[in-house]
């Protein structure tokens, strides 16, 4: 089904002059349906949750908090940011700390234990 | 002092707090207490005025837009000789204006005078406007980091004597007290005496200063030692009298035989070692029948390698030293050949390409996740071999080229499970490193075929991988923000770098091995040392995003380019910037020295290789120098390809040049 740019769908302008204003002049047209999918499947899922959230607090209706707290749940697992800066230096420090390895084993292939590597079979008979 | 005044005083503020009940019962009770005297206040008139213009300052959004129009204008009008320099004062004025207008909620107005003014800007500060076009709230001023900086920092602005007086008359005579304002608090001036400069000859002549800056400067006071590995194979070379080096290897041979002592020393100055232990009879010969550059800076003294250096195999050592005996030397007037090797067909699927260190081997990350490598060598053999064959041979039927059949040309390697972003060869080329967006890393055997190993350590996309020149040890690059270092038999990292501020996007080894230069989206170069994972160097000075690094094999210089093509050569022992290097006109996707360090090739997404100069880069610009222009002139080739972007470039250990790129449809 082949839109024109006039007839499409609300949504669809929507994700267009998103595109438009991040700078984003070049994309194919399948990039919108991937958009939209991606629109319509992250706000079904946040609020079905935000409706269960707001049924254990015996709200009548969802609130602005029922959607902000799944919000809060949710962002561990999709569009997780990096750890902040703090946390890095920590783990960076403590990493830090241990001394460089003094020698290394003879000529050779040098490799890491057989059981950390990938050559050893993976079955068993 | 007028009662009416205090009242129109009072009426003003409460309306513009929103105190509407208050108002109300204000006017009720003035109503009722008019015919009571009232108290006389004692105000100075100054006061009064000030009082009933801070009541003004607080409404109006219109007087950002008055301000910034009439300040703009008179730029624009001035003199050509200030004009450049008034100019540069216009973007920090408009963006905190912008970002004014935002955080006191007038969002409408905010997006008008941003969309009205901001042509002006786009060329130089196209990225910083898109980001700034997205905030439309005072809360996104709040989360955004970009914003948070910009408040928190101010710009730095060199400017001549008479443009600076010029420009306080200005904003005196019109009384645009906002704009005096925000030109106070966000903007630092340097203010020199002489004539104006030029336009954009400076490549710090606006800088984002404030605690970054500061923190920069005390990290670049620490000690680095640049020097080269203690006993590698080139010093070895070099002691046997075999290779015939020009005067510059000369003075540095002189020193190898003064510093035999493992002593580190700080390279202030360069000095030498104090005692000369042994003087080789070879070198003294050498040295002496060399004529002396007139300017060159002393090498630093050799150092010890932090990291347990694996042995070299004796054939392995052999055929480098062969290498390095049949060097070719490269020079300003002696440019090298150039090997391209072209992908075709590859349907945007070429996310990352490497070279091995002889050109044998070619390696093609791909976003399908598979790692793919071609044999160069074998691939050219078997055409000399298809040609010289007759028609009758059947036995060369299965190795005949582009009719494979069932025989592929080239090594699958499979096993990651996200795009490949970096590939890299060990010095030998018999093991491949791949990195990829599912985080891992993976060394494959090029003899052998196989995965040997899968390095988890990262959560986030790696995007960039590198074997240290010695092999054995590796560095990573991650969306994560931190570089770490490993070594092939362990499967932890060994060390962390963390510290940028964004997404590490490309990482180098030094050239002994003691030190990694990362680069990141925060603009900025950082130089780790391994032995402490401390930062040890900021290189500050890029517009965008650093995508290639590159270290000189005399450990002096590191070049860095990035999205905007421009690139920047530094010195690592100062600190600074050296010269940037101005001519791609899209991102500089690879970097690579010659052999001895002479030439600095470039490739960029503009389908050119670019051929550098590097000695005459290296030099400072001196003041007297007349013209602006023949600093600029560094660039000794640019070699262009039909619509290739380069993709990696690679000096090969005889000099010869080697590049790799995937076709691009036009268009």
């Amino acid at each position: 089904m082949a839109d024109k740019d006039e007839d499409l769908p609300r949504d669809a302008k929507i994700v267009q002059s998103l595109l438009k204003s991040m700078g984003v002049e070049d994309y194919e047209p399948c990039a919108i349906h991937k958009f939209l999918v991606l629109w319509y499947r992250y706000v079904v899922e946040v609020l079905t949750d935000a409706q269960v959230c707001s049924k254990h607090a015996s709200k009548t209706a969802i609130d602005c908090d029922d959607v902000r707290l799944t919000i809060q749940s949710k962002v561990n697992f999709s569009f997780s940011q990096p750890p902040p800066r703090e946390v890095l230096l920590e783990l960076a420090w403590s990493c830090n700390k241990m001394p460089l390895p003094k020698s290394l084993a003879g000529p050779g292939i040098s490799l890491p234990l057989d059981k950390d590597t990938l050559i050893s079979p993976n079955y068993q008979l | 002092m007028d009662e009416d005044q205090v009242l129109g005083f009072v009426t003003a503020y409460l309306r513009k707090k929103g105190f509407t009940q208050t108002e109300h019962a204000f006017q009720e009770e003035l109503q009722q207490n008019k015919n009571t005297s009232s108290a006389n206040s004692l105000v100075e008139p100054d006061i009064a005025k000030q009082i009933l213009s801070f009541s003004k300052l607080e409404s109006g959004p219109a007087r950002f837009h008055d301000g910034y129009s009439r300040l703009r204008s008179w730029a624009y009008s001035s003199l050509d000789l200030y004009k450049h320099e008034l100019l540069r004062v216009l973007y920090p004025v408009f963006i905190h204006c912008f970002i004014d207008l935002v955080a006191k909620g007038h969002i409408q107005e905010a997006r008008n005078f941003f969309n009205i003014f901001r042509e002006d800007h786009d060329m130089l500060h196209l990225r910083d406007l898109q980001k700034l076009e997205g905030v439309l709230s005072p809360s996104h001023l709040q989360e955004m980091e970009f914003a948070h900086s910009l408040r928190q920092s101010k710009f730095k602005i060199k400017i001549c004597e008479y443009s600076y007086e010029l420009l306080l008359q200005h904003l005196h005579n019109t009384q645009s007290t906002t704009i005096l304002g925000i030109i106070n608090e966000h903007i630092d001036f340097q203010v020199t005496s002489g004539q104006p400069s030029a336009i954009s000859d400076d490549p710090e002549a606006v800088t984002l200063c404030g605690s970054s800056q500061d923190a920069a400067n005390q990290i670049n006071q620490k000690e680095m030692h640049w020097g080269l590995l203690e006993d590698s194979l080139e010093e070895r070379l070099e002691k046997s009298g075999a290779l015939l080096s020009d005067s510059e290897k000369g003075e540095g041979e002189a020193k190898e035989g003064e510093n035999e002592e493992n002593k580190k020393r700080s390279i202030e100055g360069g000095k030498q070692g104090a005692s000369i232990k042994k003087v080789k009879k070879e070198k003294g010969g050498s040295a002496s029948g060399k004529s002396a550059k007139p300017e060159t800076t002393p090498a630093a003294p050799r150092v010890k390698p932090e990291l347990p250096l694996p042995i070299i195999q004796t054939e392995v050592e052999q055929s480098i030293l062969e290498d390095l005996r049949n060097r070719v030397q490269l020079s300003s007037v002696a440019l090298p050949s150039v090997s391209f090797y072209t992908f075709l067909n590859t349907h945007n699927g070429l996310s990352c390409s490497s070279i091995s260190h002889d050109g044998s081997l070619v390696a093609g990350g791909f976003s399908d996740s598979s790692l793919k490598v071609w044999d160069m060598a074998k691939l050219g053999q078997q055409t000399v071999n298809s040609l010289s064959q007759g028609e009758n041979d059947t036995a060369q039927n299965e190795q005949i080229l582009g009719q494979s059949g069932g025989r592929r040309q080239y090594t699958l390697f499979q096993g990651h499970s996200g795009p490949v972003y970096a590939a890299s060869f060990s010095p030998v080329g018999d093991f491949i490193l791949s990195s990829s967006a599912d985080s891992t890393i993976r060394l494959w055997n090029t003899k052998l075929n196989a995965n040997l190993v899968c390095y988890k350590g990262h959560n986030y996309p790696v995007w960039d991988v590198q074997f240290s020149p010695v092999g054995h040890y590796f560095a990573s690059a991650s969306h994560d923000r931190t570089a770490r270092i490993w070594s092939m038999d362990r499967i932890q990292p060994l060390r962390i770098m963390a510290g940028h501020l964004s997404d590490v996007d490309c990482v180098q080894w030094h050239a002994n091995c003691n030190y990694i230069a990362t680069g990141s989206s925060d603009k900025t170069v950082r130089v780790w040392d391994v032995q402490s994972g401390e930062c040890v160097r900021i290189f500050i000075g890029h517009r965008s995003m650093i995508l290639s690094l590159a270290m000189s094999p005399d450990g002096r210089y590191m070049a860095s380019g990035d999205e905007d093509g421009t690139i920047m050569m530094w010195d690592l022992s100062s600190g600074s910037c050296l010269m940037p290097l101005v001519g791609h006109t899209s991102c500089v996707w690879s970097l690579a020295f010659s052999c001895e360090g002479t030439l600095l090739a470039s490739g960029s997404a503009d389908s050119t290789v670019k051929l550098w100069d590097v000695t005459s880069s290296a030099k400072l610009p001196r003041s007297d120098e007349k013209g602006g222009t023949t600093n600029r002139l560094r660039s000794l080739r640019t070699l262009p390809t039909k619509s290739t972007p380069v993709s990696s470039l690679r000096f090969s250990r005889r000099n010869l040049l080697f590049a790799a790129g995937a076709l691009a449809r036009n268009g």
